[in-house]
C-alpha cells in the first residue's frame, strides 16, 4: 500500500505578449474613439476580459471607463455592440 | 452634449448658443468647441434615432458645471450630456480633431501591434 503521492503539475509559462494599446503608443483612451473601443467589445456589446484582450491593467481600466462613457452618450449600445454609421444620413 | 437631430442647423446653433451663454454667465470660459455633426445613436433615446453631437472644452468651477448640467436637464432639445475632466484642454481638442479626420487611425495602430 503506497501512499498516494501528490502530483505536481507545472503549467508551462506562456510567452508574455505586450499590451496592444501601450504597444501602439496610445496614452489616453477617449470615449469618442469608437473605432478603437469597438475592437474590445463582443458582438453583444460586452467588454472583452483582460485575459483574452491581453491588455495590461492600466489600459484595461481606461478602456472600461471609456466604453462606459461611450455607452452613456449613445455612441455604443448596451446590448448590441456597435451601430454602423453609414445609415446615419437620414 | 447631444441635441435632437430633427432640428435644422440654425435651430441647433440657437441651442448651442443658449448653453454657451449659460457657461459664460457663470464665469466659465470656453476654450474650444467642436461639432461632430449628425450621428446615429447606438440606441433609441426618447424615440430618436440620431443626434447632433457637440463638444465644449471649457474651464470653470463647480458652479459652472452644476448650472450647465441643470440647464441641460431643463432643455428638451438636449437629449444626452455629460461632463468629464481632462488634464490638457488643447491636447484633448487636437486629439479629437485628428480623430474626426481619421476615425480609423488608432484602431489601425492597435491592429498593427496585434499583428506584429
Amino acid at each position: 500500500m503506497s501512499k498516494k503521492k501528490k502530483k505536481h503539475f507545472f503549467r508551462e509559462k506562456l510567452p508574455t505578449r505586450p499590451c496592444p494599446i501601450t504597444n501602439a503608443g496610445i496614452e489616453e483612451i477617449d470615449f469618442k474613439d469608437v473605432e478603437l473601443l469597438k475592437m474590445f467589445i463582443t458582438e453583444k456589446g460586452k467588454i472583452i476580459p483582460r485575459r483574452i484582450s491581453g491588455l495590461n491593467a492600466r489600459s484595461q481600466k481606461r478602456l472600461t471607463r471609456a466604453i462606459k462613457q461611450a455607452r452613456n452618450i449613445a455612441l455604443l449600445s448596451f446590448a448590441e455592440g456597435y451601430v454602423a454609421q453609414d445609415e446615419a444620413q437620414e | 452634449m447631444v441635441i435632437d437631430a430633427a432640428l435644422t442647423e440654425e435651430e441647433s446653433q440657437v441651442v448651442i448658443d443658449k448653453h454657451k451663454e449659460v457657461i459664460t454667465s457663470t464665469d466659465g470660459v470656453i476654450k474650444f468647441e467642436s461639432s461632430w455633426g449628425r450621428r446615429r445613436l447606438a440606441y433609441e433615446v426618447q424615440k430618436m434615432k440620431s443626434g447632433i453631437y457637440h463638444m465644449f472644452y471649457l474651464e470653470g468651477d463647480g458652479n459652472t458645471i452644476e448650472e450647465m448640467e441643470r440647464q441641460f436637464g431643463y432643455d428638451d432639445q438636449v437629449i444626452k450630456f455629460f461632463a468629464i475632466t481632462v488634464d490638457d484642454l488643447e491636447k484633448a481638442y487636437n486629439k479629437f480633431e485628428t480623430l474626426k479626420a481619421d476615425p480609423q487611425k488608432t484602431a489601425n495602430l492597435v491592429s498593427e501591434s496585434l499583428g506584429a
